[in-house]
């Protein structure tokens, strides 16, 4: 009986290590192929409110990630761990290729975790240190602290602080390691620079020498890591590949190719008279500190004020001239023949993390303008390429796994002792191949055994853990040495049945020889930058009136207006000219006749008479450009006057525009300051006071003169 | 044929279009420095313009009326170096015009001024001004009289080293580079400095300031006053005294000759 269920104890120990662990083995070569692409969407426009400034219409950055498995061999638990993600202004989401339900997303929480009970051999929970959503455990395993943390991506890694006091295990953490055994977690030495994932502060007492004392151990546990983003994809299959987008925010991360404006007009800076010219400077910068911008190319083109009404409609551009030759002013291309269009390369393209590159140049506003006011006058689409995110979202690492072969021998070696009992010594060997032509890391390889069918329940705490932390592949496998553990023979089935050797490998599949790709670059998406100008509706008009002799107290008068400027007077506003006639004369045979009149006293004394030019032209305005084909550059008014009395032929010489159609302005009320000034002084009434004074003091000084010499004779 | 000036333009136009009524344009900066140089006093005026109405607006001609009060009256200051630019150093358009009872300076700012924005510029002059006085001199600065309202303002008055300010209540009286500064915040209904060549201070008895001219010249009365009424009482003195003696004299005579019996016929 007991070797019957012995026999069928190691049956059934083997089908279980058939069925649960061991995979098929029919893998090739392997690739996994992860790509961040960032394109960059952004709408500047500078001086659009006046200000010479920037305003960002929109900016952000739009990240696609794609994990692909170009090979001929499925790949299966694929675990993607990307860091700073603290720009992320989104999830990672599923886009495209297989389920999205495959996939999951952590950040990091900063999480805490403080124990202060002593742990025992019933599991604590110590929180979700690895944040995957299940709770984490610590216990006593014997004389050893366990871990027991869920995460199937072993990302924990940890540092561990002597806070004892106790001088005996000062050499930390190689004393800890000696008693302490993380059962499940995988300790990976390249966290330890600075990308501490949790530090474990234990206090305790000592036991043995070196050795802390397990039951006193009390636990605190800090997560420590960055943001980071983990996406797990269970399978792809030959030739599949899974997308995900992000967004980034524009608030952390600036577009990369920065372009700085200044305008130098001589008088101005924010506006500019139409037809007329001003400077422009632009700096390009590299301002992403991620990597060099490449194959740089700023196209600039001018753009146009549209003129129109009901009835006829006209583009007037703004137009491009004049680079200076400073700066980079040798990488733009097209000055020379167009004046609408040109492309600045700047630096040949190619600008390194943190320089500039600049170009000096004027634009010309258009003669004709509706009204005064801003207008876009040219805009620059901005296309590069940078070697890497311009956000730093990127793979900390690239974890995956395929087919590969591993076994475990058990056998009994010899008696455990020499007494009457079925008391043996087991030994077991583990080994490892790869069963295809890729080449993995065999991290670690745990045997274990239980006295049933349970795995989780250890016999005696017999469990070794190998930590090979070898390449392996199909010229060179791993075997492990041999480990000897004293059980039963199983020849009593029932009271003690032979052991089960339990045996899990932990393996990935080797980041070398070209096996797992990682690359990442950012480009341009619609990355507009567009100039704004205020421009002033600059027409020219003059005003001339003749005053010519007909009779006798009669003279003709003809007054002219004419646009003596490049551009249309103001659209849909109403050009006014003003005639004045002394009272002194008596107007008739107006052409045409005027529009309004009034009479005015003060120094001007008679009658003011308006004339409304009106909207003549096509374009809704008074006045076409100067020397224009339709002949609308001038207006005529013309009439006669008789002068009565003691007429002054000079007061018939004045004649006005108003000065409220330009730039579609508004008058202010006349301004006068009226300062006075005065002194005064009673100085030369003291004056003649004093004098007073002294006259009657150097008489009465006198006087008594005169009275002491009588009184002197007579003595 | 001919064209009208300006001026012309801007009045004829100011007469018939009106104005737009409201706050439009205030003085947001109206500093004035004043240099006194014997006879001529050069004025330097930084102002700043802001449009405080809601749609853009033309300052047009902005006239800077001068003029000297004479008693009752008001008279013209000759003026010359008039220059007006703008902060960005533009040189404006200006005139002056000389009437009977007052000067008029002219400047003109055509640039059109959105709402809440501002214009500065700066005028400079030369006018010829005598201040009155003998050993005291005054020059009293009437509050201006403007179309606008001005927001804040500062005075500054520059005399030559070698004076004394003697006189000017609510004002910063200083020395900059030698020379005195008297200098002051706001619009005073009338502000008066009375300085002098003379080194008298200035002079307070509490919170009140007298005017030293007055002390200087009623000291002076005071003591020639003082100095005949004394004159007088010493030769009412002397007079009395002379009197007495005489008095005394025929006195003294009477005791030493005693009084004669009368002269009677002799027997014999």
């Amino acid at each position: 009986m007991n070797t019957e269920l012995l026999r069928l104890s190691h049956i059934f120990a083997f089908i279980l290590l058939a069925a649960t662990l061991v995979t098929p083995a029919f893998a090739i070569s392997t690739n996994i192929n992860v790509t961040f692409v960032e394109t960059v969407f952004q709408n500047v426009s500078f001086a659009k409110d006046f200000e010479l400034t920037e305003n960002r219409t929109f900016s952000f950055i739009l990240g696609n990630l794609t994990i692909r498995n170009p090979s001929a061999d499925t790949i299966y638990d694929i675990y993607v761990k990307i860091i700073n993600t603290e720009s992320l202004s989104s999830n990672f989401t599923y886009f495209s290729g297989r389920s999205s339900s495959q996939l999951y997303f952590t950040r990091s929480n900063n999480t805490s975790s403080l124990i202060t009970s002593n742990i025992t051999a019933t599991p604590i929970s110590i929180g979700d240190v690895d944040e995957d959503t299940v709770t984490d455990y610590v216990f006593l395993n014997g004389n050893n602290i366990s871990f027991n943390i869920s995460s199937e991506f072993q990302i924990l890694s940890y540092i561990l602080y002597n806070t004892t006091g106790t001088a005996n295990i000062s050499v930390v953490p190689q004393t800890f390691n000696t008693t302490i055994n993380v059962t499940g977690i995988r300790v990976d030495g390249n966290y330890n620079d600075g990308r501490v994932f949790a530090t474990l502060r234990i206090n305790g007492t000592t036991a043995t020498a070196s050795r802390l004392n397990p039951a006193q151990v009390t636990l605190n546990l800090t997560d420590r890591e960055r943001n980071f983003s983990v996406v797990f994809v269970p399978e792809l299959r030959p030739g599949q590949q899974t997308v995900l987008n992000y967004t980034v925010s524009s608030l952390s991360v600036e577009p990369p190719l920065d372009i700085n404006t200044t305008y130098t007009n001589s008088l101005y800076e924010t506006k500019v008279l139409a037809g007329a010219r001003f400077g422009v400077r632009d700096v390009a910068c590299n301002i992403a500190q991620v990597g060099s911008l490449q194959i740089i190319n700023i196209s600039m083109y001018t753009l146009g004020v549209n003129v129109s009404n009901s009835s006829s409609s006209r583009i007037y551009n703004f137009t491009i001239h004049n680079l200076t030759n400073t700066g980079d002013y040798l990488n733009v291309i097209g000055n020379n023949t167009s004046n609408r269009s040109w492309s600045w390369v700047a630096n040949a393209g190619l600008i390194a993390i943190g320089q500039c590159y600049n170009i000096s140049y004027q634009i010309q506003a258009p003669f004709t303008v509706p009204t005064s006011g801003t207008y876009p006058a040219l805009e620059q689409n901005l296309t590069y390429l940078i070697n890497t995110t311009a956000s730093r979202v990127g793979t900390d690492s690239i974890r995956a796994r395929a087919n590969l072969n591993f076994s475990a021998s058990k056998q009994i070696i010899s008696p455990q002792d020499n007494n009457s009992n079925n008391n043996v010594t087991w030994r077991s060997v583990p080994g490892v191949s790869a069963n295809a032509n890729i080449s993995f890391t065999l991290e670690r390889v745990t045997l274990w055994v239980t006295s049933t069918v349970d795995p989780n329940t250890v016999s005696y705490n017999l469990q070794t853990n190998y930590t090979p932390n070898s390449s392996i592949n199909l010229t060179s496998g791993w075997s492990g040495a041999q480990w000897l553990f004293n059980f039963t023979d199983g020849s009593n089935a029932v009271t003690a049945p032979p052991p089960i050797v339990w045996v899990k490998p932990y393996w990935i599949i080797e980041n070398a020889q070209g096996q797992i790709l990682n690359q990442s670059l950012t480009q341009n998406g619609t990355d507009t930058y567009i100039k704004y100008i205020y421009v002033v509706n600059g027409y020219w008009l003059e005003v001339q009136k003749n005053v010519t002799s007909i009779s006798d107290s009669s003279y003709r008068i003809q007054t002219v207006v004419r646009n003596i400027g490049n551009g249309h007077t103001p659209q849909n506003l109403t050009v006014t000219v003003y005639d004045f006639i002394p009272r002194a004369f008596t107007p008739y045979n107006f052409s045409p006749n005027f529009n309004n009149a009034s009479n005015v006293s003060g120094q001007f004394e008679g009658t003011a008479y308006q004339w409304d030019v009106g909207l003549r032209t096509t374009l809704a305005t008074s006045f076409s450009e100067a020397g224009a084909a339709d002949g609308l550059d001038v207006f005529y008014m013309n009439y006669s006057v008789n002068g009565t009395g003691t007429f002054r032929v000079s007061d018939l010489y004045i004649v006005g525009l108003d000065p409220r159609q330009v730039d579609g302005a508004n008058t202010s009320g006349a301004i006068s300051i009226l300062s006075g000034i005065a002194s005064t002084s009673r100085e030369l009434l003291y004056l003649g006071v004093v004098v007073f004074l002294v006259a009657i003091n150097i008489g009465n000084f006198l006087m008594t003169s005169k009275i002491n010499k009588k009184l002197d004779k007579k003595e | 044929m001919k064209t009208i000036s300006a001026i012309m333009l801007l009045v004829f136009v100011s007469l018939l279009a009106g104005s737009v009524a409201g706050e439009v344009l205030v003085f947001d900066k109206y500093d004035t420095v004043s240099k006194v140089n014997g006879n001529t006093i050069r004025i330097e005026r930084e102002m700043t313009l802001t449009n405080v109405a809601r749609n853009p607006v033309i300052p047009g001609e902005l006239h800077f009326k001068l003029y000297q009060e004479d008693g009752d009256a008001r008279t013209a200051i000759p003026v010359t170096n008039f220059e007006a630019v703008s902060d960005r150093g533009q040189k404006l358009n200006t005139k002056i015009v000389n009437r009977d009872d007052e000067t008029s300076l002219a400047v003109t700012v055509w640039d059109p001024l959105l709402p809440g924005f501002s214009y500065t510029f700066r005028v400079s002059y030369d006018m010829e001004f005598e201040p009155s006085g003998l050993l005291f001199y005054e020059l009293r600065i009437p509050r201006e009289d403007t179309t606008i309202p001005i927001k804040q303002s500062t005075q500054t008055v520059l005399l030559q080293p070698n004076i004394h300010v003697t006189y000017a209540p609510d004002t910063q009286v200083s020395k900059l580079s030698g020379n005195t500064v008297v200098s002051w915040a706001g619009q005073e209904e009338s502000q008066i400095i009375e300085y002098s060549t003379l080194p008298f201070p200035r002079i307070k008895v509490g919170s009140f300031a007298l005017r030293s001219v007055n002390v200087f010249w009623g000291i002076i009365i005071v003591c020639l006053i003082g100095l005949f009424t004394f004159s007088l009482k010493r030769q009412h003195r002397i007079k009395e005294e002379a009197e007495l003696a005489n008095l005394e004299a025929e006195h003294r005579r009477h005791k030493e000759h005693g009084p004669q019996p009368p002269q009677g016929p002799s027997g014999g």
